[in-house]
């Protein structure tokens, strides 16, 4: 279903902080697909590389509930390819950065069942645990 | 973008949207332009906004636009909306136009003599053209066209004589009658009447192209380079020696497209009928009755006129009296009793290669058909021996 989206002043923050973040220049993106092209996970997303850069631009936020960034490896190779230079790795990074500064916990204690707990490799649950305290 | 960028750079908080459908950053330079724009935070996006809608109350203006390189809708307020023209020609142009007799071309800009030949030309003699005048341009380009056309105009005012085509028209004042039939038929006006009551053609003016030779009664007009006694001597030649069986399509070729069709075929070693035999003619004009009936007598089967598009012909006017010559020499072999269709007339522009071929192909079909014309009825087509 395409949904109609709307320019507004909180996009532009985005936008600005994305740019601080990752220390690209976003605009420059002419749109080209070069990264999407080349990118050898491009098969695993839900939105691609590309996709990704335009959203950003326009300042939508949904852009961080998608998968693409947890996916991009940081192979660089649309980094090497693009025709703008812009590192699009590094605003994949960026993109998880903004998300993770959300601190939205994911993990519940009480979910986890007691099999469960057993079977979970412990430097995973310790990961889970820290992950808001640095 | 250069608005934009100069918006941006008082005011770098303004938030700035180029809708676009297509963008050519074409010239030298125009490209580092481009990607300026973007670095400093411009966003471009491709699509062209649908409607507006201005908000009664705060006034700002909702625009409407589907984003069509990440294919979503995008509904926004603007507080400012500039919509960018196609550049056109100023209204003032208009008398100018009218006074020095300038045409303009389809998309209203003036028209150049030959967009590569002549490109600071103008159809009128001495008038040339730079700028936008001629076309949408910027800085760099408008100072290389005037340039160009401050030199032709320097080429002009350098000459102590001025020289012109040796293609003019010229009355025989002996046999001229003065009855003025040919006045009205010079689309410059270039014939006036002289103090001895007889015809003369101003040769500053004269444009050599012959639509007036067939309004002369008494063939006191005549075009040096083609005058009738070396065309008819040329229609003498070409059907000189046809062989018995054999027929013959006799091209009226004009100089401006369909002689250089002709020439670019045998240049590209592509062939036609050999049925066909070509005359080099200053313009559908100059192809007089007179002379159509000439190459029927002599032993042509059939004549095709050639001429240009009319929106190509340095002189519209010539096909008119091209086409009023073929009416009456369709309505002379009626008289006599030729039958079938005989003339032909066919508008080529100087790529037309294929179809000059189609053309003399479909004729030498239809000729097949065709009874040849019998010795008494030639003898009767024409005056001439």
């Amino acid at each position: 279903m395409p949904k109609k989206i709307k320019l507004t002043d909180n996009g532009a923050e985005f936008l600005k902080q994305i740019e601080k973040l990752s220390g690209e220049t976003i605009t420059m993106c002419d749109q080209c697909g070069t990264c999407s092209g080349g990118c050898p996970f491009v098969e695993e997303m839900d939105i691609m590389p590309s996709q990704i850069m335009r959203m950003t631009m326009l300042g939508q936020m949904e852009v961080l509930d998608s998968k693409t960034m947890w996916i991009c490896a940081s192979c660089f190779t649309c980094t090497v390819r693009c025709p703008r230079l812009l590192d699009v790795s590094k605003v994949s990074e960026a993109l998880r950065q903004t998300k993770l500064r959300q601190a939205i916990d994911n993990i519940n204690i009480d979910d986890i069942s007691k099999e469960e707990a057993e079977e979970l490799p412990s430097i995973a649950v310790v990961s889970a645990f820290r992950k808001f305290t640095s | 973008m250069k608005l934009a960028s100069l918006l941006k750079a008082a005011k770098p908080e303004t938030d700035i949207y180029v809708f676009y459908t297509d963008l050519r950053a074409f010239g030298k330079g125009f490209e580092e332009y481009y990607k300026k724009s973007q670095k400093m935070g411009i966003k471009f996006v491709r699509g062209k906004p649908s409607h507006f809608t201005e908000n009664p109350f705060t006034k700002q203006i909702s625009i409407t636009v589907e984003d069509t390189l990440s294919r979503q809708v995008i509904e926004s307020d603007f507080d400012l909306v500039v919509l960018a023209n196609g550049m056109g020609l100023s209204k003032a142009s208009d008398p100018i136009a009218n006074f020095l007799k300038l045409a303009k071309s389809e998309d209203g800009f003036f028209k150049e003599a030959h967009p590569k030949y002549k490109p600071v030309d103008t159809l009128v003699e001495g008038v040339f053209i730079a700028g936008t005048a001629q076309g949408p341009k910027d800085i760099p380009d408008t100072v290389a066209q005037a340039s160009a056309a401050a030199a032709r105009v320097m080429v002009t005012l350098a000459q102590k004589e001025f020289k012109i085509d040796p293609i003019l028209a010229f009355v025989d004042q002996n046999k001229c009658d003065g009855c003025e039939k040919c006045l009205e038929n010079c689309p410059k006006n270039a014939i006036v009447m002289n103090g001895n009551g007889k015809a003369e053609v101003v040769e500053a003016l004269c444009l050599g192209c012959g639509s007036c030779i067939a309004s002369c009664p008494t063939e006191a007009l005549d075009l040096h380079a083609y005058t009738s006694d070396q065309l008819y001597a040329q229609i003498d030649a070409i059907l000189l020696n046809k062989p018995e069986g054999e027929k013959r399509i006799l091209v009226f070729a004009d100089n401006n497209c369909t002689y250089r069709v002709a020439d670019a075929l045998g240049v590209r070693k592509m062939k036609y009928t050999a049925e066909t035999r070509i005359m080099r003619m200053p313009s559908s004009g100059r192809v007089t009755p007179n002379l159509i009936m000439y190459a029927f007598k002599k032993g042509a089967d059939t004549v095709l006129i050639g001429d240009c598009e009319i929106n190509n012909l340095p002189v519209p006017w010539t096909s008119k009296v091209g086409k009023e010559n073929i009416e009456v020499a369709k309505k002379r072999l009626e008289e006599a009793g030729v039958q079938g269709d005989r003339i032909f007339f066919e508008e080529f522009n100087a790529g037309a290669l294929q179809r000059f071929i189609d053309t003399v192909t479909n004729i030498s079909e239809t000729m097949k058909g065709l009874q040849p014309i019998t010795s008494e009825v030639k003898e009767g087509l024409c005056q001439r021996k």
